[in-house]
């Protein structure tokens, strides 16, 4: 489904991805970890397209397609989801307008008619349901005065109304409690039906005991320096990254 | 014989004694012109909508010399006396050496009467002299300029601090006449250099009295400046002035407005921002009563990206009097990433007071965070509810209410004298 | 960004939707303005003596007047000789029926999404369409009156019910208010009459469509709303103009009265061709627009959006006289290209326990200037007057300009006033968010705009609304690069 070969992307000139390759197949769970600074949420913004970052190197095909020559809204039309670190707030527009039209733009791009007014708002009923949404939040301006697990709750809800492919999920962890980190997990969990692929992006473990990966990576310097199974995310959890670093420096 | 004759006669007379070869004295003429042109500005003037000047144009006013004895102990008495400064005093217009007192002991540092010291500091006055006030359009700053008496000029060099407060005093003694004081003040400030500076408008005499100054103030970079202006004049007094403020990048200039007596007073308080990571700081403070009239215009250029500027004007105002408040916020073309707040609040005591407010902005860059807002009303009920119900008496919970506005002025004035002579007023007005 | 120029390229391209023009036979009054037009027009309209007294009287006072100049938008001097101050279409015999209109004419209004055919048209909304000088049809005549509401042309009026047109006309907006008010009431031709008697809530929105066709015309209407004790009325007005290279003056005035307790809900949705985009031709919308609360416990609504003219140059306003009575003022205004907007309202509190409330939000893209000018003034017996203003402005691009100058002049103690304003852009991050969930950047600004005039756009009936949504953004489109 997705292939990244030798990728490679600076910020102001700044390199920041060294080289990186990672195929993930239809249905697998990967998570990506790093010390800060490593380039793990670089990696989440080259792949979803944001414009202040520089491809240097490398492709990047999605279902054989060039991801990297897409416009950002025809990679999420492709089905590409990015789950933000930090959710943009946008007052005066309501979450359910706002999926409506981002609905509609993807059903266009497919050359599928835009959705019924009334069959729009059963779906989203039923994914409200899913995913334990509370009814008042979709009315609201998005992300406008929402608490941190709010706008996580929302990015994973928005995920399960737009049924991408593929989800990254950039350090969604980040800032939430162990009750919302249960709810946002317990989504994104009823969301696998194992054609969907998703890669976890995370500082800690302990997301990772929620979403179970198939595959860990360890990110640091911009590189891939080591892959392993479930056990890989412990053993960090445990050693901390300074062993990774030492390996590295000395392999170097 | 009125205003607009007496100048005319004035000038007359200047010329007849001016070297019209001195640049300075071309200067003047050319400001002159401007002036006969312009006339005292009208209320069908926008930037005079609310202000009218016929009171002082229609009377007589007089440029004196003459010092009366009684302004020693005026001088002894004030408030300003007792701060450890530098301190220049002008009674009506005219610097009066036996008054003054200098601390400051670095001699690269000038402070003294612009009527001397320009002769020997030739190159660096005629650099900025006339450089930043505008005359064009600006009818009463080329008034000043065609008619200067004197005034303070302070020059402080490149990364050098003037140790102690340099206040410049100004009185008007209009004992014996309507008098006529038009002060001009030139400070050049060097860069990574830093002073405070307090402006002090106070009268004596029975007589009216006009005073029609301005200010020029130049910040070179990383240029630190606290700029006081203090203005309690008593009796009939009129007061117009102009200050400029040109920074260059990088500087930082904290300036206050206290009014708090004054017949009719109108400042023009104009900020250029020349430079980026400019901070500017304008926070004013008016209370008025009986008749009296306060209008403040304010204008801040934000020319250069990345500066910030906080304003905030507040008054309270009690009796017949009336308060204006225009403030102007420019942020000009390529000015990104410019930050800038703008506050007015007022708060009336009296059923026959007036507050006019414009707050304005003109926004030609995309990149900004502006905002601006005005407030008018009384002092809220809820406070006053929840104080009286703790057994606060009334006029008491409102004293405690209305230092708690003015508070908020208070805490930006760095030089203690000025935050106990606040305080007084405040009692003593309210 | 190489997406986002093509983006802008095809946008531009579009061409403004309601320009073009309708062919019809037209009866024209000599170009320019003297007393001979105006006595033209008057003898056109078959008006009585009174009528021709008050224009001439309203025209005598404009020649003394000179042009206005405090405005902050440029534009040339207009020569009030090179105008055309009437022109109607030609019609043999007294309309009795839509069927005798020129289906020509009907075809035009179909074309801009106003059928005049009752059966055609949405129930609820009655509807008085003006094409060039004169009223063409009014619609839901009949069940109106039923009610005893009067909803008809002004011409109509001046005969029909001179009484209340001899009462209220220019009481609002006396001739000698401005320059353009003169004018108007010195050559106005024609414009919609509404009178909604005591106690009744009139029971469809009135709306009235205003098209300019004709050459170097001017188009000088005069509405006049009246809602007496009790009564309640939501009034729409839209308009649209071809494209012509030339500037075309619109210079209006609209007159609100309410009594004791009745509301006035008045909205417009302006369109009318902005010019190209070098800022050629377009519509000077110059008019003159306000409200009076004459009774207690009173109320009158504005709301508006502004998305066309070369320039806009309005203040809708309320003058608050009975006790307890409201005002409000709800204004979205959009400038592309080179337009020019000075907009904004006068809230006059005079009345006692009176409250204003004003919500404008500006939008400048392109090289445009929006400028916000209001007055909330407090007189002295107004007491315990209330007002709130919120101005938020948003620059799309760095070449546009927002201006705010909010006068507030306060002469009671009792009064709270308060004004808010704040100016922002579109972030990136805002529109790589939109980007992100598939929506391009085109829609992203439509959606952003519309959250950011949400306020406004709740105000509106809901047919305008979702009309004034697209409005923005395709007034916007192209704006972004």
């Amino acid at each position: 489904m997705l292939e990244i070969k030798e990728l490679k992307a600076e910020i102001e000139g700044k390199k920041i991805l060294n080289g990186i390759n990672l195929v993930v197949k239809p249905g697998e769970v990967h998570a990506i970890m790093g010390p800060n600074g490593a380039g793990k949420s670089t990696l989440s913004s080259v792949l979803a397209g944001r414009a202040d970052y520089e491809v240097t190197g490398g492709t990047v095909s999605f279902n054989g397609k060039d991801l990297l020559d897409m416009a950002p809204e025809d990679r999420a039309r492709e089905g590409v989801f990015l789950a933000f670190q930090y959710p943009v707030e946008i007052p005066g527009v309501s979450t359910t307008n706002f999926l409506k039209t981002a609905i509609n733009e993807k059903r266009k791009y497919l050359g599928l008619e835009p959705m019924e007014a009334t069959d729009f708002l059963k779906f989203m009923r039923e994914k409200m349901e899913l995913m334990e949404m509370d009814k008042a939040l979709t009315s609201r301006s998005l992300n406008e005065g929402f608490s941190g697990g709010e706008k996580k709750r929302n990015e994973v809800f928005q995920m399960a109304m737009l049924e991408p492919q593929l989800s990254i999920m950039d350090e969604t962890d980040s800032g939430l409690d162990i009750d919302a980190l249960r709810l946002v997990s317990t989504g994104v969990n009823k969301l696998k039906d194992g054609k969907r692929s998703f890669v976890v992006i995370t500082h800690y473990q302990r997301l990772l005991d929620y979403i179970v990966p198939d595959f860990v990576h360890v990110l640091y310097k911009g590189r891939i320096v080591k892959s392993g199974d479930a056990n890989l995310a412990k053993e960090l959890e445990v050693k901390g990254y300074d062993w990774i670093k030492e390996e590295v420096e000395a392999g170097a | 014989m009125n205003l607009q004759e007496k100048i005319n006669q004035d000038f007359s007379q200047y010329k007849t004694q001016a070297n019209s070869s001195d640049a300075f004295v071309q200067l003047r003429e050319q400001a002159f012109t401007e002036f006969e042109k312009l006339g005292f500005p009208s209320t069908k003037h926008e930037e005079w909508k609310y202000t009218n000047l016929k009171p002082i144009a229609e009377q007589s006013f007089q440029a004196t010399c003459e010092i009366n004895p009684a302004v020693h102990a005026f001088v002894k008495q004030s408030i300003f006396s007792t701060i450890q400064a530098n301190r220049l005093v002008f009674v009506n217009g005219s610097f009066v050496q036996e008054l003054s007192t200098m601390l400051e002991t670095n001699t690269e540092i000038i402070i003294g009467s612009l009527a001397t010291e320009r002769h020997k500091h030739k190159t660096i006055f005629e650099a900025h002299f006339g450089k930043y006030a505008q005359v064009e359009g600006q009818a009463l700053n080329a008034l000043n300029t065609a008619l200067l008496s004197d005034g303070a000029f302070v020059v402080v060099p490149d990364g050098k601090t003037v140790s102690h407060p340099i206040v410049i005093l100004n009185i008007t003694d209009s004992s014996a006449i309507n008098v006529l004081a038009q002060p001009r003040n030139l400070v050049v400030i060097g860069k990574s250099a830093s002073v405070t500076i307090i402006e002090a408008y106070e009268a004596m005499g029975t007589n009216a009295a006009f005073t029609n100054g301005v200010t020029e103030v130049y910040a070179a970079e990383n240029a630190h400046v606290e700029h006081y202006k203090i203005q309690q004049q008593a009796g009939e007094s009129y007061q117009n002035n102009f200050t400029q403020i040109f920074q260059e990048a990088n500087t930082n200039i904290n300036h206050v407005t206290l009014t708090l007596d004054g017949t009719m007073v109108r400042n023009n308080l104009h900020f250029y921002m020349n430079g980026e990571n400019c901070n500017s700081l304008l926070y004013g403070l008016y209370i008025t009563d009986s008749k009296d009239f306060v209008d403040n215009h304010t204008r801040v250029d934000h020319a250069k990206p990345n500066c910030f500027s906080d304003e905030k004007y507040k008054g309270i105002l009690k009796d017949q009097s009336t308060a204006v408040f225009n403030g102007k916020i420019m942020v000009h073309l390529d000015a990104q990433k410019t930050n800038a707040y703008q506050r007015n609040q007022n708060i009336l005591l009296s059923d026959d007071a007036t507050v006019n407010t414009k707050p304005q902005l003109e926004i030609f860059a995309d990149d900004v965070k502006c905002t601006h807002g005005a407030t008018i009303g009384q002092l809220d009920e809820e406070p006053m509810f929840y104080l009286r119900s703790r057994g606060i008496p009334e006029d008491v919970a409102r004293k405690l209410l209305l230092n708690a506005f003015a508070d908020d002025i208070a805490e930006k004035i760095n030089i203690p004298e000025l935050v106990t002579l606040l305080e007084q007023q405040i009692e003593h007005k309210l | 960004m190489a997406e986002e120029v093509d983006i802008i390229d095809q946008v531009v391209g579009q061409e403004y939707k309601y320009g073009f023009t309708t062919n019809i036979e037209m009866d024209t009054a000599p170009m320019g303005l003297t007393e001979d037009t105006i006595r033209f027009i008057s003898a056109k309209k078959n008006e009585p003596e009174w009528m021709l007294e008050y224009r001439l009287k309203a025209y005598k006072y404009w020649l003394t007047l000179p042009d206005p100049n405090w405005q902050n938008f440029h534009y040339p001097p207009i020569n009030y000789q090179d105008i055309i101050f009437y022109a109607a279409p030609k019609e043999k015999i007294k309309l009795d029926s839509l069927d005798q209109v020129d289906p020509e004419l009907l075809k035009t209004f179909e074309k801009l999404g106003i059928s005049l055919t009752e059966q055609k048209r949405l129930t609820g909304v009655a509807v008085d369409a003006v094409f060039d000088s004169v009223s063409i049809a009014t619609t839901f005549k009949d069940q109106l009156k039923e009610k005893g509401v009067i909803f008809c042309s002004m011409s109509e009026a001046i005969h029909e019910h001179p009484e209340l047109v001899k009462k209220y006309l220019s009481s609002v907006v006396p001739h000698t208010d401005n320059f353009f008010a003169a004018l108007n009431s010195a050559v106005f031709s024609d414009g919609s009459f509404v009178y909604i008697p005591k106690g009744v809530r009139c029971p469809m929105e009135l709306s009235t469509y205003f098209r300019i066709n004709a050459e170097n015309t001017g188009q000088f209407e005069r509405t006049l709303i009246i809602a007496d004790e009790g009564a309640y009325v939501s009034y729409l007005e839209g308009c649209t103009a071809p494209m012509r290279d030339e500037n075309q003056l619109h210079a209006a005035v609209v007159e609100l009265v309410a009594l004791d307790n009745a509301e006035i809900k008045y909205s417009t949705v302006q369109n009318w061709y902005p010019g190209d985009k070098e800022g050629k031709g377009g519509i000077y919308n110059f008019v003159t627009k306000r409200g009076i609360c004459l009774g207690d416990h009173a109320k009158i609504s504005w709301t508006q959006v502004e998305t066309g003219s070369a320039i806009t140059w309005k203040y809708p306003s309320c003058i608050l006289k009975g006790d307890y009575s409201v005002g409000e003022f709800f204004s979205v205004a959009v400038t592309n290209n080179m337009q020019q907007a000075d907009t904004g309202t006068k809230m006059i509190h005079i009345g006692k326990h009176t409250k204003s409330r004003i919500v404008s939000k500006g939008i400048s893209a392109g090289k445009s200037h929006n400028t916000y000018r209001g007055l909330v003034k407090v007189n002295k017996k107004a007491e315990k007057a209330r007002n709130y203003t919120q101005c938020d402005s948003m620059l799309i691009g760095d070449r546009s300009g927002a201006h705010t100058f909010p006068y507030i002049e306060i002469n009671n103690k009792s009064a709270m006033v308060e004004h808010e304003a704040s100016t922002s852009k579109i972030g990136e991050d805002q529109i790589f968010y939109c980007n992100q969930r598939g929506i391009g950047t085109e829609e992203a600004i439509g959606l952003i705009v519309n959250g950011f005039c949400r306020e406004v756009l709740n105000q509106l009936p809901m047919e305008f609304a979702v009309e004034a949504q697209k409005l923005l953004a395709v007034s916007l489109e192209g704006s972004v690069g």
